[in-house]
C-alpha cells in the first residue's frame, strides 16, 4: 500500500549515546545517585557487613573445626601416624651437608685455594653444626643429656651427646679442610620417630658392602661385639671413573651412627649423629659423583629411586 | 526498463560457472546471497512476447538453433542448482577444535611439552609429570574437539533435495525439431519447451501457447491449488504472473509451450534453494551466551596467568616454576566440563522430545525454542489440516454450519437438499475408488466427504449415469454435466461453479419445498450469504439443475459439449456450499498457550489475505478484528525501517500474499528487533525462512523433504501443541543449565585458590592439576548433568521469554564464586590441613616451607615432631594430602548438588526424587573410589588410598553449605532483609 508511510509512526529517539570516558567517570562516581563504583556507600556498606559476617563464620567455622581437631587428635610431641602407619616409612633417608645454593643442584663446586670460594660452604656448615655447639643455649640441653654407650642405653627423656670436637680435621677451625682440597661432608641420617635400626649380624654381612667396610666391622667386631649396633655408612663414586677420582675417604669419628641414639622419641634436646666424610685427595677440575649409602637390615637400597642413599657431586677447581 | 535488463543480466553473470569477476569464492557466496535475498526484479512477463523473442534471440517455432544452445550452455553453465561452496572438514575440525577453552588448554599444553623438552635438555632423567600432563590435556582438548565436531558436522545436503526436484527430460525444440528427451540440465534461456499433464517444469518459463494449463505451484506458495497459466498479460510481481510458470511446479492439468525465461540458479527455485543452502542460520541464543561466558573465563584466566606469571619471574623463580603456576592457574580457571555438560544436557532433552513426537535436529533449538518470543508461521499444512471441508451450506435461504449436529435431521426431508446432493454427487470429477477413498480435486473431494455423511453418492451416481459434460476452464467458471435419470427417464443437467455466474444463469429457486422465482430480494439475499461465506474465507461454491423436459430431449438425444445443444441459463438454483481448509483441532488451544507465555504469533502464508484473516482470528492469532493484513505486495514496497515499525506498532499481523524471500524477510526484521524467532512451516517456500530463524520447525507427515532437512525441529505428527511442550522443555532446560553451570562454577573456586596459596603461602600445593580434571571431567559430571532431569521450580509457562536473563549473571558469579565455593575451599583445606597433621606437619610449619618441600635436592625436610622426610616421602604425603583434598572437594560437591536442585524452593519441599541425581551421586562417590583405590589409576592421576576417616572431613562444611543454602533461599521466598539475597544471589 503505496499510501503507507514512515510518518505514520511515531520515531522513539534513541538516547544519545555517552563517550566512554564519561561512562567510566560516571561510574567512578555518579552524582545522580552518588553511586560510587556503581554502589551508593549505603550499599557497600550493606555488603562489606554482609560478607564481614559471612566470612566471620566460615573462618570460625573452620577454625573450629580445626582447633577441635588438633586438640584432641594430635600430640604436640608425638605423631599420630608413625612409621609404617604413616608415609614416612621405617626406612630413612640419609642427608648431606652443606647443602648448595640452587634449587634441585646437588653440586658442591669450589676453587680450591680462594677462600672467598669456599665460604659460602663453611658458613653453612658453621651454621648447621651451630646447635652441636652451643647445647647449653637450646632449651632444656645440658640437663638431659647422658653419657651414651653401646652398653648404657639412654633412659627415657634422656639425650645422647653428639660431639663435634673429635672430628679433626673436619673442624670449623680447620675450616673442614676445604682449604686444603679435601673437604669433609657430613651425613646425617633422617630422624624417625620411633624407629629402630634393625642391625647387621657382622657374620652375615651383606656381598654388596664394600669390602674397606666389612674388614673395618670385622675388626671392630672382633675387638668387641656390641660394637656391631651400628647404623653403618659408605661412601663411594658412582662410576668406576668416579670411584678412581674419589681418592681415600676417612669416616669421622667412625663410619656409621651409633645405635644407642635410636630410637628417636622427640626427647627435648636430640641431636641426630654425624658423620664426617673427610676426602682426604679427590681429584680436582672434575666432576665426582659421590654415593653415600647407610647399612641397616631395615634400610631398603634402590639407587633409581634415591632410597637409602645419598647422591651428591663434588668438583673443585 | 533497461536498467532492469541489464540487472538480470548481470546477475546470471554472477552465476555463471567460470567465476567471471574473479571474485574470491567467499566473496561471490556471499554476493550470491545478496543477490538472492532481494525480489525477483525482471519484466521478461511484461514485455510483448516478439521483444522476448528477440532478447532471447530465439524463436517460438524453431526454436534455439542447436549451436547457440551450446553457446549459452557453455557461457551460462548448466541449468543445475550450483551447490555452495562447503567448507572442507578438515578446516571444520581445526574450528572445533580451536573454539572456546581449547585455546588456552592447547596453551596449557604446549607450556607443558616446553617445560618438560627442557628439562629432558638439561637433566639426565627428567620427570615424566609434564610430559604425562601435556598429554593428558590435548587429550581433553581432542576429545571435546571432537565431540563437538560430530556435532557440527550435519552436511547440508539441501542442495540434492532441490536438485531431485527437478526433472531429468524435457520436451524442447532446437533447429524446428522437437527433443522428447532433452536432458534438463541442457535447457539454456531462449529455449521453446513443451509441457503437459503430470510433466514437472524443468525451468522457468513464460506461456506461448496453451490449453487448459494448470500447475501446482505448491513448492513455491506452499498452497496445493492448481491454477491456471496461459498467454495472457503479465502482473506486475512475477510470481502471480499468469502467464509464467516455474521450475519445479506440476503441470496437473492441460498442456503448454512455453520459452525459458532463467535457468538453474536464477529460477524461482533456484533463488528459495540458493537462499536455504547458503543462508548460514543466527547463532542459537544459548551459544551466543555459553560463547561470551566462555570469552569473558578465558580473558580472566589468560589475565591472571600472565599476571602469574610476571609476579613469579620478577620475584625471581625459575622458568620451570612459572610453568607450573600458570598451567595449574589455567586449568584450574576453565570449567572444562561445561561444554559436555551442556551438549549432554540438551541431548538428554531431545530424547525426552523424541517421545513427544518432537525430533529435534540441532541440539541448541530446543533451548532456543524456550528463548523464542516470536513464532512465525505458515498457514497451510500447519495450521490448518491443508484439506477442503465443507464447512458451510446456504440452503433454502438460510446458512447452516456443518459442525451443527440437527443439520441431519433438519434437512432430512428438504427437497432442496435432496437436489442439492443429486447435483453434488454428479457435478463432479472426482472418483470414488472401492474401498472408500477419495481421489480428485480437493474441492471436490470435500464435497462428495461432505455428501458420505448423509447419503451415498456411489448409487446416486448408479441411478444418474453421466452423458456428456463440460469441464471446468479458467473462462467460463463453472462445470456442467449431463446424466440420465433412470428411474423416470429424463435428463438432468447439473452445474456446479463460482456463484457470480451461476447465479446470473438461474430464474428459480428451490427453498422450501417450493420452488420460486428469483426475485432481486432473493439475488439480494444470495449475495450476502455468498459475502458472509466468503468473509470468513471460506471458498464457495454454487449448485444449480435443470430437468430437462423428456419431450424435447429424447433418451437418444445426442448431447454436444462442443456446440452446447442444451440448456445453461434459466436453471434452478439449489444452494452454496462453503469450503474451507480446517484448522488442526489442536491449534487455537495451542497459540493461546504459546500467547499465555509471552510468545508472539504471526502468520506468514502464501494464501489470500482474506483466507488467512479469516484463518488467523478463528486459531486466535488475531483476536481483535482489526488485526493488520499485510498482502506479499505491500511487503515489495516497504523499506525494511517500514517493515520494523510495522512489526513494532501492530503485535498481531498477517503476512498473506509472501513470496518466499519476503518470508525470510519477515524473519531478519523479527530477529533486528532482537528477538528469537521460531518459524514453522512445511513447503519448499519456507525452506529459507527455516534456515535463517532461530527455531525452524517442519512437519513431519505434510512437509517436504526439504523443508525437514533445513529444520532444527522436527513435529513427527505434525502436532503444533509440540510446539507448546517444546518452549516448555527449552524453558525448564535453561533453568536447569543454570544449575549444572552453577554446580560445575563453584567447583572452580576450590580448584583456584589453592594454586593462589600455594603461590602466595608456599604451603606444598593442595590440588594437583590431574586431580583438577579430575573433579571437572569426571566427578562433576553426571551431576552436572542429572541436574538437567530436575522438575520446573515455577510455571514456566506463566512469564515472558527471557530477554535479558543471562545463563551466566553475576548473581551466580557471586554465589558461586564468593559464598559456596569458599566453603568448599574450607573443606578442602581443612582436609589437606589434617592429613598433614597427623603425619606430622602441623598448620604452622606449613606456610613457607614450599622451596624446601619441593626440592629434590633437599632429603630432609623436617617436621614439627623433628622427623624428617625425604623427597619421595614427601611426595607421597603431597599426593595424600591432595586426594584428601580432593575428596572433601567431592563430598561438598555432592551436598552441592543437593542444594543445586533448587533455585527457589526449599529441598524440604523438592525432596529427592531424582532418580538420576541418585544415581550421579553414586557414580561421583565411584569414580572418586577409583581415582584413590585402584592401583595404577591413583598413580597416574597422584592421588593416594586414604583413610576412611579423612572421607568425613568435609562434613561439617557441606552442613553448612546446606544451612546456608536454605537459610538463602528462604530469605529469597520471603523477601527477607529488603529482597537483599534475592537482588545479591538470586540467579
Amino acid at each position: 500500500m503505496p499510501g503507507r508511510r514512515m510518518e505514520e509512526f511515531e520515531i522513539d529517539r534513541k538516547p544519545t549515546r555517552k563517550p566512554a570516558k564519561q561512562k567510566f567517570y560516571e561510574f567512578l562516581y555518579n552524582e545522580e545517585t552518588g553511586a560510587i563504583m556503581g554502589r551508593t556507600p549505603e550499599s557497600w556498606g550493606k555488603i562489606l557487613i554482609f560478607y564481614a559476617i559471612f566470612y566471620a563464620v566460615l573462618v570460625s567455622l573452620f577454625a573450629i573445626c580445626l582447633a577441635t581437631f588438633l586438640q584432641q587428635f594430635i600430640n604436640p610431641r608425638v605423631p599420630r601416624l608413625q612409621q609404617d602407619y604413616g608415609l614416612i616409612g621405617t626406612s630413612p633417608g640419609l642427608g648431606f651437608r652443606p647443602l648448595p645454593p640452587d634449587v634441585r643442584s646437588t653440586l658442591i663446586w669450589y676453587k680450591g685455594t680462594g677462600y672467598d670460594s669456599y665460604k659460602f660452604w663453611e658458613d653453612q656448615l658453621i651454621d648447621f653444626l651451630s646447635v652441636y655447639k652451643n647445647k647449653g643455649q637450646t632449651a632444656g640441653t645440658g640437663e638431659n643429656i647422658f653419657d651414651c654407650r653401646f652398653d648404657s642405653l639412654p633412659p627415657p627423656g634422656k639425650v645422647c651427646d653428639v660431639d663435634i670436637r673429635d672430628l679433626d680435621p673436619c673442624t670449623q677451625e680447620n675450616h673442614f679442610s676445604f682449604h686444603k682440597s679435601s673437604p669433609c661432608i657430613f651425613l646425617k641420617l633422617n630422624r624417625i620417630y620411633g624407629w629402630w635400626p634393625d642391625y647387621y649380624n657382622p657374620k652375615e654381612l651383606p656381598h654388596d658392602m664394600p669390602e674397606e667396610l666389612q674388614s673395618h666391622i670385622r675388626n671392630i667386631t672382633n675387638y668387641k661385639e656390641i660394637y656391631a649396633n651400628m647404623v653403618w655408612v659408605s661412601c663411594q663414586g658412582e662410576t668406576p671413573a668416579d670411584k678412581e677420582n674419589i681418592g681415600p675417604i676417612r669416616y669421622l669419628p667412625s663410619p656409621g651412627f651409633p645405635g644407642y641414639f635410636y630410637p628417636y622419641n622427640n626427647a627435648e634436646g636430640y641431636l641426630s649423629p654425624l658423620v664426617a666424610v673427610h676426602l682426604v685427595r679427590p681429584k680436582t677440575g672434575i666432576v665426582i659423583n659421590i654415593e653415600c649409602r647407610a647399612w641397616a637390615k631395615n634400610i631398603k637400597y634402590n639407587r633409581r629411586d634415591r632410597l637409602g642413599v645419598v647422591h651428591f657431586e663434588l668438583m673443585i677447581e | 526498463m533497461n536498467t532492469k535488463s541489464s540487472s538480470l543480466s548481470s546477475i546470471s553473470d554472477l552465476f555463471r560457472p567460470t567465476n567471471p569477476r574473479g571474485l574470491r569464492s567467499r566473496d561471490l557466496s556471499s554476493t550470491r546471497l545478496n543477490v538472492l535475498k532481494k525480489e525477483i526484479q525482471t519484466d521478461a512477463h511484461m514485455i510483448p512476447l516478439s521483444n522476448l523473442y528477440t532478447l532471447l534471440g530465439t524463436d517460438p517455432v524453431h526454436g534455439l538453433s542447436n549451436d547457440r544452445a551450446k553457446e549459452l550452455l557453455d557461457y551460462y553453465g548448466p541449468n543445475t542448482l550450483t551447490p555452495t561452496t562447503q567448507f572442507l572438514w578438515p578446516r571444520l575440525l581445526f574450528k572445533s577444535l580451536c573454539t572456546g577453552f581449547s585455546i588456552l588448554i592447547w596453551l596449557g599444553a604446549v607450556l607443558c611439552l616446553t617445560a618438560y623438552l627442557i628439562e629432558l635438555s638439561t637433566k639426565p632423567d627428567p620427570s615424566t609429570d609434564n610430559l604425562y600432563l601435556g598429554c593428558v590435556l590435548i587429550a581433553v582438548d581432542v576429545v571435546c574437539g571432537l565431540f563437538s565436531f560430530f556435532q557440527n558436522y550435519n552436511s547440508t545436503k539441501i542442495m540434492k533435495t532441490f536438485n531431485s526436484m527437478i526433472p531429468m527430460n524435457a520436451r524442447c525444440t532446437r533447429d524446428g525439431v522437437l527433443n522428447t528427451d532433452t536432458e534438463v540440465h541442457n535447457l539454456v534461456k531462449g529455449d521453446i519447451i513443451f509441457v503437459e499433464i503430470g510433466d514437472v517444469i524443468p525451468a522457468d518459463i513464460r506461456i506461448i501457447e496453451s490449453k487448459g494449463f494448470k500447475v501446482d505451484n505448491s513448492s513455491l506458495t506452499g498452497e496445493c491449488i492448481a491454477v491456471p497459466r496461459s498467454n495472457t498479460d503479465g502482473t506486475d510481481n512475477i510470481l502471480e504472473s499468469p502467464n509464467v510458470a516455474f521450475s519445479s511446479a506440476l503441470c496437473v492439468e492441460g498442456w503448454a509451450k512455453g520459452v525459458v525465461l532463467c535457468c538453474g540458479d536464477l529460477t524461482a527455485l533456484g533463488r528459495v534453494a540458493g537462499l536455504a543452502a547458503r543462508l548460514q542460520p543466527a547463532p542459537s541464543p544459548l551459544s551466543r551466551e555459553i560463547r561470551r561466558f566462555m570469552r569473558c573465563m578465558s580473558v580472566w584466566a589468560l589475565s591472571l596467568g600472565a599476571f602469574i606469571a610476571g609476579a613469579s619471574l620478577t620475584l625471581g623463580y625459575p622458568f620451570m616454576q612459572t610453568t607450573v603456576f600458570v598451567i595449574g592457574i589455567i586449568v584450574a580457571n576453565i570449567p572444562e566440563g561445561l561444554q559436555p555438560t551442556v551438549t549432554a544436557s540438551l541431548t538428554l532433552t531431545a530424547k525426552r522430545m523424541v517421545a513427544k513426537k518432537c525430533l529435534v535436529k540441532n541440539l541448541e533449538a530446543i533451548e532456543a525454542l524456550g528463548a523464542c518470543t516470536t513464532i512465525c508461521s505458515d498457514k497451510t499444512g500447519t495450521l490448518t489440516e491443508n484439506k477442503m471441508c465443507v464447512h458451510h451450506i446456504w440452503i433454502s435461504n438460510k446458512t447452516c454450519s456443518v459442525l451443527d449436529p440437527d443439520l441431519g435431521s433438519s434437512l432430512m426431508n428438504d427437497e432442496a437438499f435432496t437436489a442439492f446432493e443429486i447435483c453434488g454427487a454428479l457435478c463432479s470429477n472426482a472418483s470414488v475408488s472401492s474401498n472408500g477413498v477419495v481421489r480428485g480435486d480437493a474441492s471436490e473431494k470435500a464435497i462428495l466427504d461432505f455428501l458420505f455423511m448423509f447419503d451415498d453418492p456411489i448409487t446416486l451416481r448408479k441411478r444418474y449415469p453421466k452423458v456428456a459434460e463440460i469441464p471446468f476452464n479458467s473462462v467460463n467458471k463453472y462445470q456442467v454435466s449431463v446424466h440420465l435419470d433412470l428411474l423416470s427417464s429424463t435428463y438432468l443437467v447439473v452445474m456446479k461453479g463460482a456463484p457470480e455466474c451461476i447465479i446470473s444463469r438461474c430464474s428459480t429457486l428451490i427453498s422450501n419445498n417450493k420452488i420460486i422465482n428469483m426475485s432481486t430480494e432473493i439475488k439480494e439475499a444470495t449475495d450476502i450469504a455468498t459475502e458472509n461465506l466468503a468473509n470468513t474465507g471460506e471458498r464457495i461454491l454454487a449448485f444449480a439443475d435443470c430437468i430437462l423436459n423428456p419431450k424435447e430431449f429424447p433418451l437418444d438425444y445426442n448431447f454436444d459439449t462442443e456446440d452446447v445443444n442444451f440448456p445453461l441459463d434459466n436453471l434452478r438454483f439449489l444452494g452454496l456450499v462453503g469450503l474451507k481448509d480446517p484448522p488442526r483441532e489442536e491449534v487455537r488451544y495451542a497459540i493461546q498457550r504459546v500467547r499465555e507465555a509471552g510468545v508472539r504469533v504471526m502468520m506468514v502464508t502464501g494464501d489470500h489475505p482474506a483466507t488467512a484473516r479469516a484463518v488467523a482470528s478463528e486459531v486466535g492469532i488475531a483476536t481483535t478484528p482489526n488485526c493488520h493484513v499485510v498482502t506479499g505486495t505491500e511487503l515489495r514496497n516497504m523499506t525494511p525501517d517500514l517493515l520494523y515499525l510495522t512489526l513494532e506498532k501492530h503485535y498481531e499481523i498477517v503476512f498473506a500474499r509472501t513470496s518466499p524471500t519476503q518470508k525470510l524477510q519477515i524473519v531478519e526484521a523479527c530477529q533486528r528487533q532482537g528477538g528469537v524467532v521460531a518459524v514453522t512451516g512445511d513447503g519448499v517456500n519456507d525452506a529459507p525462512a527455516l534456515r535463517r530463524a532461530d527455531i525452524g520447525i517442519s512437519m513431519g507427515i505434510t512437509g517436504s523433504q526439504v523443508s525437514k532437512q533445513t529444520a532444527d525441529i522436527i513435529l513427527m505428527d505434525d502436532n503444533f501443541a509440540t510446539i507448546v511442550t517444546g518452549i516448555e522443555e527449552g524453558r525448564k532446560i535453561f533453568d536447569n543449565l543454570k544449575k549444572s553451570v552453577c554446580y560445575i562454577l563453584i567447583s572452580n573456586v576450590p580448584e583456584i585458590i589453592p594454586v593462589l596459596i600455594f603461590i602466595l603461602c608456599s604451603i606444598p600445593l593442595p590440588l594437583g592439576v590431574m586431580t583438577i580434571l579430575c573433579v571437572d571431567l569426571g566427578t562433576d559430571m553426571w551431576p552436572a548433568v542429572s541436574l538437567s532431569y530436575e522438575k520446573a521450580e515455577q510455571d514456566v509457562m506463566a512469564r515472558p521469554p527471557r530477554t535479558s536473563d543471562p545463563l551466566v549473571s553475576a548473581c551466580m558469579l557471586r554465589l558461586a564464586y564468593g559464598h559456596l565455593g569458599l566453603i568448599e575451599f574450607a573443606a578442602g583445606m581443612f582436609a589437606y590441613f589434617i592429613v598433614m597433621a597427623e603425619h606430622g606437619f602441623y598448620p604452622s610449619n606449613l606456610f613457607g616451607i614450599r622451596e624446601e618441600w619441593d626440592n629434590e635436592a633437599v632429603s630432609d625436610v623436617e617436621d614439627s615432631l623433628g622427623q624428617e622426610w625425604t623427597y619421595a616421602e614427601r611426595k607421597e604425603l603431597e599426593r595424600a594430602c591432595q586426594a584428601a583434598y580432593f575428596v572433601a572437594v567431592v563430598i561438598s560437591q555432592i551436598m552441592n548438588g543437593i542444594i543445586c536442585k533448587t533455585r527457589y524452593n526449599s529441598l524440604f519441599h523438592v525432596g529427592m526424587q531424582n532418580k538420576v541425581l541418585k544415581m550421579g551421586i553414586m557414580v561421583e562417590l565411584i569414580v572418586a573410589c577409583v581415582v584413590c583405590y585402584v592401583p595404577g589409576v591413583n598413580t597416574f592421576f597422584r592421588t593416594y588410598p586414604l583413610r576412611l576417616r579423612w572421607w568425613f572431613l568435609a562434613l561439617p562444611f557441606a552442613a553448612l553449605m546446606f544451612i546456608f543454602d536454605e537459610f538463602r533461599k528462604y530469605c529469597i521466598r520471603k523477601q527477607k532483609f529488603g529482597g537483599w539475597f534475592n537482588m545479591l544471589t538470586y540467579y
